[in-house]
């Protein structure tokens, strides 16, 4: 899966996107929630990144998502800090 | 709807799209939002605003304004309408997105220009930051009131 991140994310986690092999941290489904779960412990900067996750939102395959949502081996997953265009 | 890296030519973007109405359209709403010199930085700050960074997620971007210009035009019986918004660095007064409607007449086409504005501003991703006088770059912060207007449109 590869995995994308933007805005302050991206500041904090130190790079734009990572490819994750879901089977890295999950046998079984796993939901984006698991998955912002799993991310949190690669560094520091992923922890900080995820700390306030009430503020950011999901995208699966550039369609916004749910925390809820499965994962799928091949998606495409952006977390999103709220939007400030216009 | 147009991403544009460089500068927005306002003015030739505006005669394009009124050369383009039919007959039909009796009135052309445009909106022109700008970068304006107010800072997210502490009010006792000594910074001005220099510019702003606009950021955006390629792909899913533009499938979102296609899908907000569709979704307005179940709404709102306009003629057509058009998108373009900056990428990339904008300067202070200079522009950042540029939204027309046509309609036939006045009402449809100011209440989707509004629509429009107010669905962009919570479900197009794009992210602004800003860079201040004092060396500092800073993301803006999202407005709640943005949300609200959104929500308004779902009552």
């Amino acid at each position: 899966m590869r995995i994308k991140y933007f805005g302050w994310m991206r500041q904090y986690v130190g790079m734009p996107e990572e490819v994750v092999d879901l089977a890295e941290f999950s046998e079984t489904s796993a939901t984006i929630s698991e998955l912002a779960d799993w991310l949190m412990t690669r560094s520091a900067g992923h922890a900080r990144a995820f700390a306030q996750r009430d503020q950011l939102r999901v995208a699966i395959d550039r369609e916004f998502a749910e925390w809820g949502d499965h994962c799928r081996p091949q998606a495409e997953i952006a977390f999103l800090p709220p939007i400030t265009g216009g | 709807m147009i991403l544009h890296e460089e500068a927005l030519a306002v003015g030739a973007c505006m005669e394009a799209f009124m050369l383009r109405q039919t007959d039909e359209c009796g009135a052309i709403v445009h909106f022109l939002g700008r970068t304006r010199q107010d800072t997210s930085a502490p009010a006792d700050a000594p910074t001005t605003l220099l510019a702003l960074e606009l950021e955006h997620y390629p792909g899913m971007t533009e499938q979102q304004l296609a899908r907000m210009l569709a979704q307005a035009a179940e709404q709102f019986a306009f003629l057509d309408a058009e998108i373009h918004h900056r990428v990339g660095r904008v300067g202070v007064a200079e522009p950042i997105v540029l939204v027309q409607v046509a309609g036939r007449h006045r009402k449809e086409a100011i209440q989707a220009v509004d629509f429009l504005m107010d669905w962009l501003k919570t479900d197009a991703p794009f992210w602004k930051s800003e860079y201040l006088s004092d060396g500092q770059r800073m993301w803006t912060p999202a407005k709640s009131q943005d949300q609200q207007n959104r929500e308004n449109w779902q009552r």
